[in-house]
Parts: C-alpha cells; sequence; structure tokens
C-alpha cells in the first residue's frame, strides 16, 4: 500500500511538471529502506507505464520537435550506457552521496526558479499598479 | 558551420542527459527541459514534449543494464506505476486550479533537506 502512495505522490510532482522521478527514489531509499540501486531500478520501471500517455499527447499534439529527439536520443543511449555502467561499479552509499549531491544541484536550481518566478510577478505588479 | 555548432550543442546535451539517466535513473528532464529552454531557445510545451519523448530511449537503455545486474524489484516497481498513473492523473487537473509555485517552494525545500541529511550522514 505504502507503494502506491509513493507512487500517487511521485505522479503528482511529475503530473505539475518537476522531478517525480527523483522524488521516488528519494522516497524509496528514506522511508521504505530500499538500496539505492533498487530504488532507481524501481524510477526505470515507474517511468515508462507514468509518461506513455505524455508522450502519445504530445505527439498528437505535434508538441515535438522530431529531428531534434532523434539527435539527443542517440548520443542520450551512448550517455545511459555509460551512465550505467558507473553506477554499477559504485558501492551502494557511494552511489546515494552521489545522488544526495545531484539533488542539492537541482534544489539550487529550482531557488533559482522560484527567484525569477517571484521577480517576474512583482514587475507585473508594478506594471499593473501603473 | 552553424549547424555543426549545433550538432555539437545537442550531442552535449544528450550525453550529458543520457549519463546522468544512467547514473541515476533520473533527472533526464531535470537537466533536458533547461537544456532546451536556454541553450536551444526553444519554447516551454515544445521543449517539454521534447524532452520526455528522448527520455524514453534512454531509460529502456539504462533498464536493460539495471536488469542484468539484478536490480530490478518489479512487485514494488509495478505498485508504484499504479500509484503514479493516478497521481499523474490528479496532477495535471491540480496544475489547471493552483498556482504551483507553492508546490515549488515546498519541493524545494524537501530536496534541500533530504540531500543535506544524506551528504553528512
Amino acid at each position: 500500500m505504502l507503494e502506491i502512495l509513493f507512487g500517487i505522490i511521485a505522479g503528482i510532482i511529475t503530473g505539475l511538471g518537476m522531478g517525480g522521478g527523483t522524488i521516488l527514489i528519494l522516497l524509496l531509499s528514506l522511508f521504505y529502506g530500499l538500496e539505492q540501486h533498487i530504488a532507481q531500478a524501481t524510477n526505470l520501471i515507474f517511468f515508462v507505464p507514468t509518461s506513455l500517455a505524455a508522450i502519445w499527447m504530445n505527439l498528437k499534439q505535434n508538441n515535438v520537435d522530431r529531428k531534434l529527439a532523434k539527435n539527443i536520443a542517440i548520443f542520450g543511449v551512448m550517455g545511459a550506457i555509460i551512465g550505467s555502467i558507473i553506477a554499477e561499479k559504485l558501492e551502494d552509499n557511494m552511489l546515494k552521496k552521489c545522488f544526495a549531491v545531484f539533488i542539492f544541484i537541482i534544489a539550487l536550481h529550482e531557488l533559482y526558479g522560484i527567484y525569477q518566478t517571484i521577480k517576474m510577478k512583482k514587475r507585473l505588479h508594478k506594471i499593473q499598479k501603473k | 558551420m552553424n549547424s555543426k555548432k549545433q550538432v555539437t550543442k545537442q550531442a552535449l546535451i544528450g550525453i550529458i542527459a543520457g549519463t546522468t539517466c544512467g547514473l541515476f535513473a533520473s533527472g533526464g528532464g531535470l537537466i533536458l527541459v533547461p537544456a532546451f529552454l536556454y541553450v536551444l531557445k526553444m519554447e516551454d510545451k515544445k521543449a517539454r514534449g521534447t524532452a520526455i519523448l528522448c527520455i524514453l530511449p534512454m531509460v529502456l537503455t539504462s533498464s536493460i543494464f539495471y536488469i542484468t545486474e539484478n536490480y530490478m524489484n518489479w512487485e514494488i516497481g509495478v505498485k508504484c506505476a499504479i500509484g503514479g498513473i493516478i497521481g499523474g492523473a490528479i496532477g495535471a487537473k491540480l496544475l489547471k486550479k493552483i498556482p504551483t509555485i507553492y508546490v515549488k517552494i515546498l519541493f524545494t525545500l524537501f530536496l534541500f533537506y533530504v540531500s543535506t541529511k544524506m551528504i553528512l550522514a
């Protein structure tokens, strides 16, 4: 039951356009005690069915740059091979630490995004006052 | 010349996003969407739509490695995915109703808290 709840939380975050996958991995490793490698693998399973509807919708609504997608996918697959091999070689605790650093960087980026949004809202407010 | 530069940019973005996807089994979108927006100057909807399609082959490739290393726990994965489908529908509805900035602030605070805790642990 807890797994379904974690899935719902991650799904909501994904639906809102934020990083649902990272949240799922964090929930599974922190509150469920899964090893980092296993928690990450779970997100791979999670991604496929949850993204298919979005992919289909985007293709139908023409929200995809197909040529760019092809180029990115080719290099992305090469990168995925490199990344997976590194993940295999890393000890579970080490992978967890690296993941934590990655999450910290994402948080910094999100903070910058929030700052930008607030700045824009203030500017809009000023214009409206005038 | 210009198109060569463009392809180099795309190759770099693809390799970085793919490596992250393989290493952390996540974060592909967190890299692709800002890269599409700020480096390739795409519009938001197209950036997101293209990103999620690009991630699928990366996830499938990573999965092959994670399966052969026996990291997959299918029972937990399928349960999470079922929750994910429900949550995704809720999230899409909420997106039209609530200002996402509050969720974003909460999300960011949570990320800061857990990452610091994990780094110091």
